[in-house]
């Protein structure tokens, strides 16, 4: 394939739209990440408006029951791939080099190629509203109600096969920073001496590339299923649904916790910075992150309480589900002992912090009494159980980004974030989120149920469901101000490379970062390395007034930009585009993935005339 | 800084390699023949076959990654993660495998009601097939009054009788017919005595379907058609027992919660 | 890739692809641990036939296994060749555990065309959805091996492979040997333990 790199040479500038279309740099594929996770926000946003609005008064024909299934089908399945977890890749990708003192990850292309997988899964998945075949069977699509008699639409296909496409971006990126944290650490960052963040991006990317080859081949089954005459979850046939339920979840629950291990981690970061002191117990949040991570894998049944398996597996699941509980609650506890006694500042960022912690105890304990597999029987599939959800996944998880974003806005961009604004945008989500989603613990234990399009005004639901709603518009709010906050930085003055007084390694550096990160690979010190180096330089009478010296850029040997990850995700794309409508598609796109490979291997590091 | 290891020449040497495949190939041997009809060792072994192919296998899938995938020789890094995957992989497995095979008793049971022999194409074996609408008659004293025929029907897919009461005069002949025009489901129609239909239907779950669903010999049960397959029929014919309420019912597994009644004998 | 780039910084010393391998390898047994379990739990499950003990042909798997087997040998040669800068030697090796590769997609491909002769078909019962799914995505493995394998021949061809590319031909090998392992999990639970399977008439696991 030297042809093929003699015709087209490898690109070597950065400039303009081209220059982000090959960029291998994982400052710009974080940024990237961020922005199409946050476009998919606003569709999720929308979607949950029309279930507020919808669900707002008793007996509404706003829209009908087959539309509804679809809102909320699109709303978790959007939020869950297509936003929290590519928000969480934004901030791996953005912070993880710069913490642990490398220029780049291990494998800058396949960090570009899963970036745009991503992407064109994500499109994929959205595609269903072009054609209105979309999705509609919850987000965990529960056979054998997603079997082609019941579900005739196309809509579980797109649904399948794009996060089938998506998976293949999840894994490759998962490996990529699991051989970026092992490998890459600059000299003294020993494990024990990585940022927590560090430890629970480890952690997150272990369980990706371990839970998502069992919904791969639940997915796999499923279409199998739709499209190929197979009954895996067909009970006249033999098949059994619960199968389906099983592989699910056995990939589901680990999920979750690769949902909220990365806020914990940002959560973790934050709070020393902002109590002045360091992080309390850190060798117990490292492990209980560890404990959290294998014992997720016990847990799953408690997912199918109601299901019928039996009292001992309902037993079995309901004390590993309890146990679990228990590295959290180490966890919280730390977390308050490095609040203890310190100087907080309540910047916007620590705000966010705090809130996480008290919202993520109040979605725990209802997580803790759904444990409990008798009282579950009640809690199944009620509103109760959308609480709980919604106050760990956006008390917790949501909360956190934006703790995480108000915090290394700075470093990415070398501009702050209005403080004032984001106090606004604080009070907004805060009020907005326990507004609507607190009412739902009392409607949920009252009977209300999950995933109807509307109810009776005799339940007496309606008060409850009117403030969630009213919730929603103050949340709403809230999330315009942040964006206008993003938008306004655009005028707002530079800030120093370390605003905050920060203790990681990122902020040595200046904001934002020069293409090359650190010119010298830093000598890490101890746990909070920037803190140390400050303290001596401080004792030695030079104490720190900027970032590491920049040098020309040219002198340090950068991997150049690629074309083929780009050209690769297409073809990876178009493999699953073309199984929703036309085979030959398919084989035309596992050409494209095939040619893009090898000419991918066989491109030079950099052309000749190489210059940045 | 540390830069990569150079590969260290720790190798197996050529004809360690030959031996190393010579012993894959003589497992694969011996598993051959511990399963080869041929050679009589399987009809020994039974069960136990299953635990020892295991064992040899897992020898040759060990011998594979610590040799050939050099696991071995190489830094333990390498096998934490790869092991930790397999782990996983057949913890996970196994759950999978009891939460199905352990916990759910009769839920399992619908392929084995259900299932068709099957017969290899051009074969003159008599295949079994499904059971013919067989009558099973009970003639016992000839009727004192005149015979009486009944018919019940299950109603499509729901699980019930088309009639919840019937009756008849005690001593007559009964005859009742039972229809099962059902697409998916077998049925069979069970008299029994008053109160026992619960009890009966659990003994015939342990009779099995050779049985009909009802344990032989079972003293509650007065008269029952054989088990009818979709879209069949069949019929039964008996005295009516002395006056009294009894009942009928489906005793095929599960059934005899919704598809059951009374039967009169005045 | 077949580039000797220089020695990049590490902090193990353990090289970063190696490293992407194995966890990588890590990740496919999950991958085939659900399709086994899906098998394991679906036995005994078919409503109609064939059932395993009624096409399963014992003999004619454990010759294709044979060659699968021989083929990981073949593949440990190819690597010996590359660090003993055995030109002609690593073209043969990989080209031979190539082959042997495609004889055993042969061998699939003949057994699965028999099976569907014979009325197994992925629609027709459980045991044809679990059997085809299981061993077609492994044939599928097996396959992108053989492709992986031939370019690198290629490569091999070129003289682009020596004892400072050693890696790349490792990379392929250790792939291959773990597409021969799942087959070592496949042959004894599909056919030397499954293969006997009567159907639901009689107990899973064969008396």
């Amino acid at each position: 394939m030297a042809a093929i790199t003699g015709v087209i040479p490898r690109p070597t500038s950065y400039a303009g739209l081209w220059g982000w279309i090959t960029t291998v740099d994982h400052k710009r594929i974080g940024v990237l990440y961020g922005l199409t996770a946050f476009i998919f926000l606003i569709f999720a946003g929308i979607e949950a408006g029309v279930i507020r609005l919808q669900l707002a008064s008793a007996e509404s024909d706003l829209i009908g029951p087959g539309r509804y299934n679809e809102m909320f089908t699109m709303h978790a399945t959007t939020m869950v791939f297509m936003v929290i977890m590519p928000l969480s890749v934004s901030f791996f990708n953005i912070v993880i080099p710069l913490a642990i003192g490398a220029r780049d990850v291990a494998f800058p292309r396949l960090n570009a190629l899963s970036y745009w997988i991503f992407l064109f899964g994500g499109v994929l998945m959205h595609m269903s509203f072009v054609v209105d075949q979309v999705p509609d069977a919850g987000w965990f699509s529960y056979a054998n109600l997603t079997e082609k008699p019941f579900s005739v639409d196309r809509g579980l296909d797109y649904w399948a096969i794009s996060l089938l496409v998506m998976g293949t971006s999840s894994v490759a990126g998962a490996l990529n920073f699991i051989v970026t944290i092992i490998n890459l650490r600059a000299p003294g960052m020993t494990m024990m001496r990585m940022p927590v963040f560090v430890w629970m991006t480890l952690i997150t990317s272990l369980l990706l590339v371990l839970a998502f080859p069992v919904i791969t081949v639940g997915l796999i089954e499923l279409t199998m299923d739709r499209n190929f005459g197979t009954h895996f979850f067909i009970p006249a046939e033999g098949g059994d649904p619960i199968l389906w339920q099983h592989l699910f979840w056995v990939f589901g629950h680990p999920e979750v916790y690769i949902l909220i291990l990365p806020a914990m981690g940002m959560v973790t970061e934050i709070l020393p910075t902002f109590s002045r002191k360091p992080l309390f117990g850190y060798p117990f949040i490292v492990f209980s992150g560890i404990v959290i991570g294998i014992m997720g894998w016990a847990v799953w049944s408690h997912h199918m309480f109601t299901v019928g398996l039996g009292p001992v597996a309902n037993s079995v699941f309901t004390i590993t589900t309890m146990l679990i509980a228990v590295p959290t609650g180490v966890k919280i506890f730390n977390w308050i002992g490095t609040l203890w006694k310190g100087s907080i500042e309540f910047t916007t960022a620590m705000m966010f912090a705090l809130a996480f912690i008290a919202l993520f105890i109040v979605g725990g304990l209802s997580g803790v009494s759904h444990a409990v597999s008798p009282s579950d029987f009640q809690q199944q599939d009620t509103y109760y159980i959308v609480a709980h959800i919604h106050y760990v996944l956006f008390g917790g998880s949501i909360v956190a980004i934006f703790a995480g974003t108000y915090y290394w806005f700075p470093k990415i961009t070398g501009k702050m974030l209005d403080e004032t604004l984001g106090k606004l945008n604080f009070w907004l989500i805060f009020i907005g989120m326990n507004l609507t989603f607190f009412p739902m613990h009392f409607v949920g234990l009252n009977g209300m149920p999950r995933r109807i399009y509307t109810y009776s005004s005799e339940f007496g639901w309606e008060h409850m469901n009117q403030l969630a709603s009213i919730g929603y518009i103050v949340m709403a709010l809230g999330f315009l101000v942040f964006m206008y906050n993003l938008w306004q930085t655009r005028n707002s003055r530079r800030v120093s490379h370390d605003p905050w007084d920060a203790p990681g390694v990122e902020w040595t550096i200046s904001s934002p970062p020069p293409p090359y990160n650190f010119a010298e690979i830093p000598q890490i010190l101890g746990r909070d390395h920037y803190w140390i180096v400050k303290e001596n330089a401080e004792a030695a009478g030079t104490p720190i007034t900027g970032p590491e010296a920049q040098v020309d850029p040219s002198s340090i040997h950068m991997p150049s930009p690629s074309y083929w990850p780009l050209f690769t995700a297409i073809g990876v794309a178009l493999i699953g585009g073309g199984l929703l409508s036309h085979y030959a598609l398919s084989f035309v796109g596992g050409i494209i993935a095939m040619v893009g490979t090898v000419a991918w291997a066989n491109e030079p590091p950099s052309a000749p005339s190489d210059h940045h | 800084m540390a830069h990569e290891i150079e590969h260290t020449a720790n190798h197996p040497t050529f004809k360690q390699y030959v031996v190393i495949a010579i012993i894959l190939f003589a497992i694969t041997i011996v598993e051959f023949v511990l399963i080869w009809e041929r050679a009589y060792i399987v009809d020994y072994l039974g069960a136990s076959k299953v635990p020892l192919l295991i064992a040899l296998s897992a020898v040759k899938f060990a011998i594979v990654i610590m040799y050939y995938m050099h696991l071995k020789f190489d830094p333990r890094f390498f096998g934490t993660v790869f092991i930790a995957g397999l782990v996983l992989a057949f913890l996970v497995g196994i759950a999978l495998i009891g939460l199905f095979v352990g916990f759910e008793g009769n839920q399992r049971t619908y392929a084995k009601a259900n299932a068709i022999p099957y017969v290899h194409h051009g074969a003159e074996e008599s295949a079994e097939g499904e059971h013919g609408a067989s009558s099973e008659t009970k003639h016992e004293t000839p009727a004192v009054v005149g015979p009486v025929a009944l018919v019940v029907s299950a109603v499509g897919e729901t699980l019930t009788f088309d009639t919840n009461s019937v009756s008849a005069k005690s001593g007559s002949e009964v005859t009742i017919t039972f229809d099962n025009p059902s697409a998916n489901n077998q049925h069979n129609l069970v008299v029994v005595q008053a109160g026992t239909k619960d009890a009966v239907a659990t003994d015939g779950t342990t009779a099995g379907p050779t049985n009909d669903w009802v344990s032989p010999g079972d003293e509650r049960v007065i008269a029952n058609t054989a088990l009818i397959n979709p879209g069949g029929s069949g019929d039964v014919t008996f005295t009516a027992p002395s006056p009294g309420t009894y009942q009928f019912v489906c005793t095929f597994p599960g059934h005899n919660f919704t598809m059951f009644g009374d039967f009169i004998v005045d | 890739m077949a580039h000797a780039v220089e020695h990049e910084y590490t902090t193990t010393g353990l090289n970063h692809r190696k490293m992407l391998m194995w966890v990588f390898l890590g990740s496919d047994c999950l991958f085939f641990g659900s399709l086994i379990a899906t098998y394991m739990v679906y036995r005994g499950q078919s409503l109609v036939g064939p059932y395993p003990i009624d096409i399963i042909d014992v003999p004619l798997t454990t010759i294709s296994t044979f060659v699968l087997l021989m083929s990981s040998f073949a593949m440990v040669q190819a690597l010996s060749a590359t660090h003993a800068d055995d030109k002609k030697g690593i073209v043969n090796w990989l080209l031979a555990t190539a082959f042997l590769g495609a004889i055993f997609i042969g061998f699939q491909v003949y057994e699965f065309n028999a099976f569907k002769n014979e009325g197994l078909t992925l629609g027709g019962n459980l045991f044809g959805a679990t059997f085809f799914t299981l061993t077609g995505f492994h044939g599928a493995h097996v396959t992108l091996g053989i492709i992986w394998l031939v370019a690198m021949a290629i490569l091999g061809a070129k003289g682009r492979l020596g004892p400072k590319t050693a890696l790349d031909v490792e990379l392929v090998g250790l792939y291959w040997h773990f597409v021969d392992i799942v087959w070592i999990v496949i042959f004894t639970l599909l056919y030397l333990i499954g293969g006997f399977d009567v159907g639901p008439a009689a107990p899973p696991g064969g008396h």
